[in-house]
């Protein structure tokens, strides 16, 4: 067993099987050997960890990317195919949290659960107009008046999908 | 795309025809728009995506600026010193004449048979210049494979970062002949995942780099939207547009190895097979060929200026990478004008 600490101070004990999904993790373990010691994740709040670990346990026994398909992104994305029943229905939470998890996946090096985590905001996304998208994801729409009026022109065919 | 252009008769004649032109001022329209159509495509955002991509209408000129910083000159007989020396020479003028501002400006003489790429840097004071030799371009009909160091060479050139490129892909994208956006048969299928959740606004912040991940997850129509966000979405949505995109797919890398089934009579010139995805779902592409069995076929024309009612008709076929869902395919049905 693995003992993770949170940002916010809770401990959890995880199977290193488990808890190995995360590259970032499966080196530290691997650099420090037998140990007893507790892995610190000062970038991840209780909250994510738990929903973190409950996917790294689904998924517990897959396969995980190569080594050699660590270095090419595009290479590591072949290895996933579309959202699974199970993954949809995990990821089916507020945004706060879908940000948090794919910050954390990011963080701790899961490429499948970032994968995920990408692929919904992807779908998000899909057919809404550029102001949905800004109002959605709090984005600041950060171009000037003379740009903003080239993009109505541009954004005419957006509008009518 | 080469090697479709040389599998049409039509234009296979007038490639060669345009290898006896004896110097530029003897060189016809037709001639000039089929040199320097081909030459031009390479400098357009690469996306395939609808029955017929028209193309921009080129005038014959002596000079084209395909880029703010890229001008190109139909030539004849590059492999001939003189006739190469007085093409880089006319280049470097017009560099010199038509810009002021410093910079690295890029020029390719092109022949059909050859092209020349040169490079100037422009400083204050001083103007350098290095070129290649006059690499050959246009494949042998017998060849087994169409790459070429010419191809080669003004495809690394087109692929170099354009600022323009995503006002250049909206243009092409919704062109008036070819009305709006019409979704797919399986945009449906693959607007998968959690949907729309609460509208309530958010203070997390994801970084560039997600965001980018992000985009790579986009169909081409999203991520033109995406890229009427801000200038961040901008700039990641113009690095995914770099990409040549195909009937929806991306295409990320040519096939390792060749399969056998391009091996056939002529296919190994005209056909080639690419590694893609699509929405984030890795697919294998082949262009220029149908495979049996994959009923995703379709087809993309590409008009060709010299001859506009007989449009390039490249097949398409795409299946899924996974060795296990090879025979379910996503569907890539269009409605055909062509």
């Amino acid at each position: 067993m693995v003992l993770l600490v949170t940002s916010d101070n809770v401990q959890f004990q995880v199977d290193k099987e488990v808890v190995e999904r995360s590259v970032l993790i499966k080196n530290m373990l691997e650099d420090v050997g037998e140990s007893d010691q507790s892995i610190p994740l000062a970038n991840v709040s209780s909250s994510v960890l738990k929903k973190v670990i409950e996917y790294c346990e689904h998924h517990r026994g897959e396969p995980l990317p190569s080594a050699d398909a660590d270095q090419n992104q595009d290479e590591t994305r072949k290895r996933t195919t579309d959202i699974s029943e199970w993954d949809q229905k995990f990821i089916t939470v507020d945004q706060e949290m879908l940000f948090e998890i794919i910050l954390a996946a990011n963080y701790l090096d899961i490429k499948s659960l970032l994968d995920v985590g990408c692929k919904t905001v992807a779908n998000m996304i899909k057919g809404k107009t550029p102001e949905e998208i800004r109002r959605l994801f709090n984005i600041v729409n950060d171009f000037t008046p003379e740009e903003e009026a080239q993009i109505k022109k541009e954004n005419e065919w957006a509008e009518d999908r | 795309m080469i090697g479709q252009c040389m599998s049409m008769t039509y234009v296979a004649s007038m490639m060669q025809d345009l290898g006896l032109v004896l110097s530029p001022g003897q060189l016809t329209n037709n001639f000039w728009l089929t040199a320097s159509s081909i030459t031009n495509i390479t400098f357009l955002p690469q996306m395939f995506d609808s029955d017929v991509i028209f193309h921009p209408v080129l005038t014959q000129e002596e000079f084209t600026w395909v880029r703010k910083d890229t001008v190109l000159y139909i030539s004849t007989y590059l492999d001939d010193k003189r006739c190469l020396q007085a093409a880089l020479s006319r280049l470097i003028d017009e560099i010199l004449e038509e810009t002021d501002s410093p910079g690295d400006y890029f020029e390719a003489a092109f022949s059909i048979l050859h092209c020349a790429i040169i490079k100037v840097v422009k400083d204050v004071h001083t103007t350098t210049f290095s070129h290649t030799a006059a690499l050959e371009f246009l494949p042998s009909f017998y060849a087994d494979s169409p790459s070429m160091p010419g191809i080669t060479a003004l495809s690394r050139l087109g692929y170099r970062i354009d600022p323009e490129v995503f006002v250049r892909a909206t243009q092409i994208f919704r062109q008036p002949e070819k009305g709006k956006y019409k979704k797919r048969a399986d945009d449906e299928v693959l607007a998968h995942g959690a949907g729309d959740t609460s509208p309530k606004t958010i203070c997390i912040v994801l970084p560039l780099e997600l965001w980018r991940e992000v985009a790579l997850h986009l169909q081409l129509p999203d991520l033109l939207t995406f890229g009427l966000i801000s200038k961040s979405c901008r700039e990641l949505a113009s690095m995914v547009l770099r990409y040549p995109h195909i009937c929806g797919y991306r295409l990320v890398a040519a096939a390792k190895e060749k399969p056998e089934y391009l091996m056939g009579y002529y296919k190994f010139l005209g056909a080639s097979c690419f590694s893609a995805e699509r929405a984030g779902i890795p697919a294998t592409v082949l262009v220029g060929t149908g495979r049996d069995g994959w009923r995703s076929h379709s087809t993309i024309g590409i008009d060709l200026p010299f001859y506009p009612d007989f449009p390039i008709r490249v097949p398409v076929s795409a299946g899924v990478q996974d060795q296990a869902k090879e025979n379910t395919l996503t569907s890539l049905e269009m409605e055909r004008k062509v």
